[in-house]
């Protein structure tokens, strides 16, 4: 059955060897310049190989005449609505099933160590802070939510006067943990930070450095998880 | 899943405050065994028989109430249980010694957007621009 089906298909579409015969019949003649599919059937992207590799892909997509139901079975599924009917059991079995609702914010959903939430400046073990103002994650950042400006401080090291985040513009893609070379900017775990205004969002550096201060306990976890593949 | 006899196994096993407080907050009766409580009051809980994903859950310590609402808070949960709550670590801070909190760990603090303590944002730099006292200069 199927022998005759895939004879019958095969003898719709135009053959290679044919095509080698009387090309100019229903292709261009450069045809035959390009790396075609008699020659190279190993090319799986080569949809005309394809189809003399594995006739029965080309079915399952192509009309056959007489291959689906008859006139009968149609207009009797369709007087009998069985559609309609195998649509309502599938709603019925789904009532008996357990939901699969979290009643958020008493259960949670799962998170991985490399979620972006939340952005935040971290510290060194001695409370010194990381940044070192090279401006990396600033160049990187695609929304140019950063803006940072520096000056030596009074010790003579390079840090930022300002580091702002426009958390608005941010798009979370995470360049700026990517490009930061001493981990000092990274995206937390935290997602519940929403505000009632809009000036809320606007990070600056006090307000990074103490969110790292408070979720510091977490980062460290989290970039500990992810160290092997850093 | 919610159904009359886990509702009355929940009734049993919960006492009716608590019973009353979980259908009021989750719409459904969980018995878990108690992994731990923060310093804020907020009771975890776990039981592995429930449906996937629904397997750790949090009792929050401020309570809604008839006369205080919205007092709970998704934000509520400490970074330390955080990781433990949304199934990212095993083991719960109560058990892993290896979660060290820095000496310069600050407090945590939930959301505080809308109360008086909200971040508002400022300026970190002196000012690059200073406006000037023009002098007249005296005219014979």
């Amino acid at each position: 059955m199927l022998r005759q089906v895939t004879f019958r298909a095969a003898a719709a579409v135009p053959r290679a060897q044919t095509r080698l015969l009387l090309p100019s019949l229903y292709t261009t003649p450069l045809r035959f310049l390009h790396a075609s599919s008699a020659q190279s059937a190993q090319n799986t992207n080569d949809y005309r190989a394809n189809r003399e590799k594995f006739p029965e892909d080309d079915l399952s997509t192509r009309y056959t005449e007489g291959a689906g139901p008859s006139a009968l079975d149609k207009a009797s599924q369709s007087l009998l609505l069985t559609e309609l009917v195998r649509g309502m059991w599938v709603v019925l079995e789904s009532f008996f099933r357990p939901p699969y609702t979290l009643m958020y914010p008493f259960e949670k959903g799962a998170l991985s160590p490399r979620f972006r939430g939340e952005h935040a400046l971290r510290r060194y073990p001695s409370g010194e802070e990381r940044c070192i103002a090279c401006k990396l994650c600033e160049a990187i950042c695609p929304a140019q939510a950063i803006t940072i400006e520096a000056e030596p401080r009074e010790d003579g090291s390079r840090r930022t006067t300002r580091y702002d985040i426009d958390m608005t513009k941010c798009i979370y893609c995470g360049f700026c943990q990517e490009a930061c070379p001493v981990d000092a900017i990274v995206e937390g775990p935290n997602y519940e930070y929403a505000t009632e205004t809009h000036e809320e969002l606007l990070y600056n550096k006090e307000k990074l450095l103490a969110n790292g201060d408070k979720w510091e306990v977490e980062l460290a976890r989290n970039l500990e998880a992810d160290h092997l593949y850093r | 899943m919610s159904s009359l006899p886990r509702t009355i196994k929940g009734f049993l096993n919960l006492g009716p405050a608590r019973f009353m407080r979980q259908l009021n907050n989750m719409g459904d009766t969980k018995v878990g065994t108690l992994v731990g409580t923060d310093k804020f009051g907020n009771k975890y809980f776990e039981n592995f028989n429930e449906s996937y994903g629904r397997t750790r859950w949090v009792e929050f310590g401020k309570q809604d109430s008839f006369f205080t609402r919205a007092e709970a808070n998704a934000s509520q949960v400490p970074a330390e249980w955080h990781g433990w709550l949304h199934r990212m670590l095993d083991a719960p801070p109560t058990t892993d010694k290896s979660m060290v909190t820095p000496k310069w760990a600050v407090e945590f603090t939930e959301n505080l957007t809308g109360s008086p303590k909200a971040y508002k944002s400022y300026n970190t730099t002196r000012s690059k621009f200073h406006a000037w006292t023009p002098k007249v200069a005296h005219r014979a």
